[in-house]
């Protein structure tokens, strides 16, 4: 086990230079804010989890933001030296979890792919390689450079930049639907586009 | 696009009726070649989420955090959570400031000024119009020059610093009749100097808290402009609540419009009545609709901060006081007030006004903005009830079932028909932590309907009248209090109560316009 840090010295000091146990043990200590730290270091695993089950695109801030909130709340139950990633990810899926069955008691379905997609998320290492592939992502990148000028503007704004599809059509001068209907036709392309590099199932 | 994709992108936004639901189904179970280009879509869609660079929630999550640790009021300094960040204050009022949000900020003013304008586009000296000069200074320090006033002056200066004292009326009156009110602690700055887009007849600087202001008319061309530390509220002539604090700055007509623009980028948006808006350093500067407050019975938004009472808004007279025995006191938070067990709050008498109105009007709603502390409770464990005991029920709305479905929200009603309490409840699995919006509503007809966060997902018949409900019942908050055996643990942000059964768009504003709409107590 790492040695436990002096709070005082890691809030003066860059907490990236710690390792998550040493920051762990400040925060424990009362150095709260430290926990920002743990958040910006683990957000892209624990988005990619709740991405996988594709909720309301806007609703998934809201999962990773409470997945944080129980995972501060349980706190003291994280074992030191376990991997604090593996700890939050375990957190993260049970919320999938709890997150799908909603949808299913609301829209009263569970289809074929978020059952898939419970299943998949048992496989968390599996399912890290498969979302981290570089391969994949070359592709996709290459994908959607290829895309006409204004698709792969739209798609960007989208989906890296986190534009909701109201921002984007008031940024290209277009209307919601004629963006949906964009972004609609993109995937249909980049899933072509994809099989034919091979990276597809 | 063909049909599939179509169909998937509708999944994907929610937006897919029952056909078409079924025309996917019939879709993919015709197909493997549909089936996998199904699935290849949803891998595509996938891993362009994945490509998100801005995501970030490091801010919510410390937002949330400090939430939860916000410190107990009056508890020993040595039992407060370690906070670094943490503020201590020394003065009741200072403590009421960082209760109610951290640096709270304030309200009010006015000012008299008229624009001598020798410059074209802003302007920041002024001749003091007559208009502009005050009549009467009520229930205020002024600090001069950094120098604390004995008595009140008999008139005001520009750049004079006005706090609202405790206990008093605190007000200010114009020459012209345009009065503003001020809560305790709120800090203006009378007729200051800031760049305005137009010439004014009156000007304040809201440094923190919440005023409310009845405006007349104002000359054409120079309206009365407020300064908060967000935003410009421009006033011609109406009825407003502003707030403001570290945060944001909050804005609320009652009648005719104010316009409001954000300092940051000059955005800009004009408030009708019935409307308000928020204003904060980032996000958006939008207008929603405020709540209805036709038939409001009782009504609680737990701002006070400290303390053990908490204030009906609705001006029925039914405050609540923390009626706990040997039991911690309630935590304030930022914008809300959590219960610990046991513990509870009633009203410091029977509410027989309320039990009257329902009576006579045979219909009820109930609402709640809550945040529960465990998603499964047992009881039901009473959020909101007029009920002494299990067996002495007007209505509640509870937290998990007595059929073991402990995340469940339950509501129960007495009627003629129904004289042991008739009961309408969600399927388990509904109650989460997150914060909620409950609405139970019931009308003379029997219907009644139970809502979360918007959207109605139980409704049955309710037979008969309500004129056999118990008199000289207390209304409470968390528990039963002739039992107490029935403990609730949550966050309450907001509480209503109405002697009528609100439509479900009456429901759907009240949830779009959030539970922080009011900020001050008026």
């Amino acid at each position: 086990m790492s040695r436990a840090p002096n709070p005082s010295h890691l809030v003066n000091t860059d907490p990236a230079d710690f390792s998550t146990d040493d920051v762990i043990v400040a925060i424990r200590k009362g150095e709260i804010e430290l926990y920002r730290q743990i958040v910006v270091r683990y957000q892209g695993d624990v988005l990619k989890i709740v991405n996988a089950m594709l909720l309301d695109y806007s609703a998934r801030e809201d999962v990773v933001q409470q997945v944080f909130v129980r995972a501060f709340q349980r706190l003291e139950q994280y074992e030191l030296g376990r991997g604090f990633g593996k700890w939050v990810k375990a957190i993260a899926r049970n919320m999938v979890r709890e997150e799908l069955r909603k949808q299913y008691r609301y829209k009263g379905r569970l289809d074929a792919y978020a059952q898939q997609t419970i299943e998949d998320l048992e496989k968390e290492d599996e399912l890290v390689d498969w979302e981290s592939g570089k391969e994949r992502s070359r592709a996709l990148e290459e994908c959607i450079a290829s895309l006409e000028q204004h698709t792969s503007q739209a798609i960007k704004m989208h989906y890296v930049e986190g534009k909701r599809t109201d921002q984007v059509a008031a940024d290209l001068g277009r209307t919601g639907g004629a963006v949906r209907t964009m972004l609609c036709r993109a995937r249909g392309q980049l899933r072509k586009c994809l099989e034919g590099k091979g990276v597809l199932a | 696009m063909n049909r599939l994709e179509e169909l998937v992108q509708k999944s994907l936004d929610g937006e897919l009726s029952r056909a078409e639901e079924q025309e996917l189904d019939a879709l993919l179970a015709s197909s493997a070649e549909a089936r996998q280009e199904h699935q290849q879509l949803l891998e595509v869609e996938v891993a362009l989420r994945n490509l998100d660079e801005q995501f970030d929630v490091s801010d919510s999550v410390m937002e949330h955090l400090e939430l939860l640790a916000a410190p107990i009021r009056d508890e020993p300094e040595q039992d407060l959570p370690q906070r670094p960040d943490r503020i201590l204050l020394e003065s009741p009022l200072d403590r009421w400031f960082l209760r109610i949000a951290v640096p709270i900020a304030a309200t009010a003013g006015m000012v008299l000024a008229f624009l001598l304008f020798n410059q074209e586009d802003f302007q920041t000296t002024r001749q003091v119009p007559k208009t502009a000069a005050t009549s009467k200074v009520e229930g205020f320090e002024i600090v001069r020059q950094g120098t604390p006033q004995s008595g009140t002056p008999n008139a005001l200066l520009p750049k004079d610093q006005l706090v609202a004292q405790p206990g008093a009326q605190n007000r200010l009156t114009y020459e012209d009749k345009t009065q503003v009110q001020m809560t305790e602690g709120t800090k203006v700055i009378y007729e200051p100097e800031f760049k305005s887009p137009q010439p004014t007849s009156k000007r304040l600087e809201l440094l923190a808290g919440s005023m409310r202001a009845e405006v007349t008319k104002q000359p054409e061309g120079t309206p009365f402009v407020v300064k908060t530390p967000h935003a410009l509220a421009i006033v011609r002539g109406t009825t407003f609540t502003l707030s403001s604090n570290a945060r944001e700055t909050r804005l609320a007509v009652t009648e005719g419009q104010v316009d409001l623009q954000r300092s940051r980028d000059g955005a800009k948006v004009s408030v009708p009545a019935g409307m308000f808006a928020v204003t904060t350093d980032r996000g958006d500067l939008k207008t929603r609709p405020m709540r209805s407050s036709s038939g409001l019975l009782a009504y609680y938004t737990f701002q006070e901060g400290q303390g053990e009472r908490v204030h009906d808004l609705s001006g029925k007279g039914l405050d609540l006081q923390w009626t706990g025995k040997n039991a911690k006191s309630p935590q304030w938070t930022n914008g809300g007030l959590r219960l610990v067990q046991p513990g509870y709050l009633a009203t410091t008498k029977p509410a027989n006004s309320l039990i009257d109105a329902c009576r006579k009007s045979g219909e009820v709603t109930i609402e709640a903005w809550v945040q529960p502390s465990d998603a499964t409770q047992t009881g039901p464990a009473r959020i909101v009830s007029l009920s002494e005991t299990s067996s002495k029920v007007n209505f509640l709305l509870g937290h998990g079932s007595s059929d073991k479905l402990p995340s469940a929200y339950t509501s129960r009603l007495r009627t003629s028909k129904a004289p042991n309490d008739e009961e309408l409840k969600t399927s388990d699995k509904v109650a989460s932590t997150k914060l909620t919006h409950l609405v139970f509503t019931r009308d003379k007809e029997g219907n009644a309907l139970l809502y979360v966060n918007g959207k109605k997902v139980e409704s049955r018949k309710i037979a008969g009248s309500l004129s056999n409900w118990h008199r000289n019942l207390k209304l409470a908050l968390g528990d039963d209090p002739g039992n107490e055996d029935r403990g609730w643990k949550g966050t309450y942000r907001l509480v209503a109560i109405y002697g009528r059964a609100l439509t479900a768009k009456d429901v759907s504003v009240n949830f779009a316009s959030g539970p922080d709409q009011e900020m001050a107590r008026w």
